[in-house]
């Protein structure tokens, strides 16, 4: 067998599996008419730089689109790898004359590389159509959004990889996933009150470091020309906040691919 | 070509189809007129050969690209009309840089503003003259920006001028919609073409002959 055509025969399998006809494409058309309709730019002054809009721009734009993409990487860990664990498809799969975490990473490339593709492809394309002047000259702060709003949902379907192996079942590690992601939105709102209540920061520098968005949105609050800013991170600080979570999704990552190349019992 | 890559090209094609659709469909729903953000003023007299900028309020709104404007001027003259994507503080301060004793932006002289309007080409946002005394034009901003209306009297008589301005609201703009999707459509289907005739063949052979 040609070297690499057993990984290439396992990410067109999981492709398949992952996104039947039409899926990809229903997920395009959501995507971005959910981009378009749920969008907010109103903005009543411009007393402030265009950073701060180029951030509330994008962000407002995955609003929607952001809840499907979190549902769909759950559901393609539970369909892609939670139904081969459970029916015991993943036997005749870990016969191929390949590693085991290259199998996961073919796995993974099809549940969360073209998922991530897709929603950061149509994205981006939407606010090149919307607002192609606000984009273009800053591009970069376009870029770091797309990383903050991605941390959070990338670190649940983490933590969703990780229990759907440990227990092989894909509807369990679905339904942990949905639990995840809507208690981390619940604990965003509590975390503020608390922050609030005590006039203390460090419940959002807490936060911070598994959901760093929040200390971009302080981060881009604070170029405000407004009086008192309760809390004001310095850039670094939110690049330090970004390489947390994503250092805590890499770290559960490696677990995921140690458990499943040397523990997992199929 | 390798069945592989005949799939993984027509699901590419399916997806930019898809897209280019959505971009239709969007470009289709037509922009409200926000009845509640309007604004008329009636008479205003321009002396010839002389600028007049808008003193609306209204346009020290800031507009984005979901909140386009749509104006109507209407004259007895010929006179262009320039919207500056720049608020009119900016025009003012530039004046005054220039004419520190000039009291108004109302009836400037007709050089200083040519003078302005050359050297802030990239803030004129669209520009035209009436044609049998109306004019009408939309403007979607492509970023979050003022607006500033200005007036020039190209006639040798005074001109009156009417004009009104509306906020209209979209979704996207019909025409920056459209453009990518006429691309998108033509390219996903001749992507998708290879996909579709080796599908129709396989189905042709697995047909039973009669």
């Amino acid at each position: 067998m040609v070297k690499g055509r057993p990984f290439l025969e396992i990410l067109a399998s999981s492709l398949h599996g992952d996104y039947k006809f039409p899926i990809l494409e229903l997920l395009v058309f959501l995507f971005l008419l959910s981009s378009f309709v749920f969008a907010s730019l109103g903005f009543g002054s411009l007393e402030a730089p265009e950073e701060y809009f180029v951030y509330h721009i994008t962000g407002s734009l995955m609003g929607m689109p952001l809840f499907i993409f979190a549902m769909l990487l759950f559901r393609n860990i539970a369909s892609g790898i939670g139904n081969d664990l459970e029916k015991g498809t993943m036997q005749t799969i870990l016969a191929y004359p390949l590693k085991r975490r290259s199998i996961l990473t073919a796995k993974l490339i099809s549940a969360f590389g073209v998922a991530t593709l897709v929603f950061l492809g149509t994205q981006f394309s939407a606010l090149w159509i919307l607002a192609p002047d606000m984009v273009g000259p800053h591009l970069q702060v376009v870029l770091l959004t797309y990383v903050e709003y991605l941390s959070l949902p990338l670190l649940v379907a983490s933590l969703t990889l990780l229990l759907t192996l440990l227990l092989k079942k894909g509807t369990l590690g679905v339904v942990f996933g949905l639990m995840m992601f809507f208690l981390f939105g619940i604990l965003s709102s509590l975390v503020s009150l608390v922050a609030y209540a005590t006039n203390s920061v460090l419940p959002l520098q807490l936060y911070s470091v598994v959901a760093p968005q929040v200390a971009t949105d302080f981060y881009y609050g604070s170029l405000l020309p407004m009086g008192h800013v309760f809390w004001a991170p310095s850039f670094s600080e939110v690049l330090l906040y970004t390489g947390a979570g994503y250092g805590i999704t890499a770290l559960i990552l490696f677990l995921s691919y140690l458990y499943f190349s040397r523990r997992l019992d199929t | 070509m390798n069945q592989r890559w005949t799939i993984l090209l027509g699901r590419i094609g399916a997806v930019l189809v898809a897209a280019g659709l959505t971009l239709v469909m969007v470009s289709f729903i037509p922009p409200v007129k926000d009845q509640g953000y309007s604004y008329f003023e009636r008479g205003v007299v321009v002396q010839p050969q002389t600028f007049s900028v808008s003193n609306s309020y209204f346009l020290s709104t800031p507009v984005d690209p979901q909140h386009g404007l749509h104006i109507g001027v209407y004259t007895d003259r010929t006179v262009s009309i320039y919207l500056l994507d720049v608020g009119r503080d900016h025009v003012e301060e530039w004046v005054e840089e220039r004419l520190p004793d000039s009291q108004q932006l109302s009836s400037l002289n007709a050089s200083i503003m040519e003078e302005f309007l050359t050297s802030h080409q990239s803030n004129v946002a669209w520009q035209g003259n009436t044609t049998n005394g109306n004019a009408e034009f939309e403007y979607v901003p492509t970023k979050i920006t003022n607006t500033t209306l200005v007036f020039s009297n190209v006639d040798l008589q005074d001109a009156s001028i009417d004009y009104d301005i509306q906020l209209l609201r979209f979704i996207v703009s019909s025409e920056r919609a459209s453009n990518p999707a006429k691309f998108a459509i033509p390219l996903g289907i001749t992507l998708a073409v290879p996909r579709l005739s080796s599908m129709i063949r396989r189905r042709k052979s697995t047909v039973p002959a009669r």
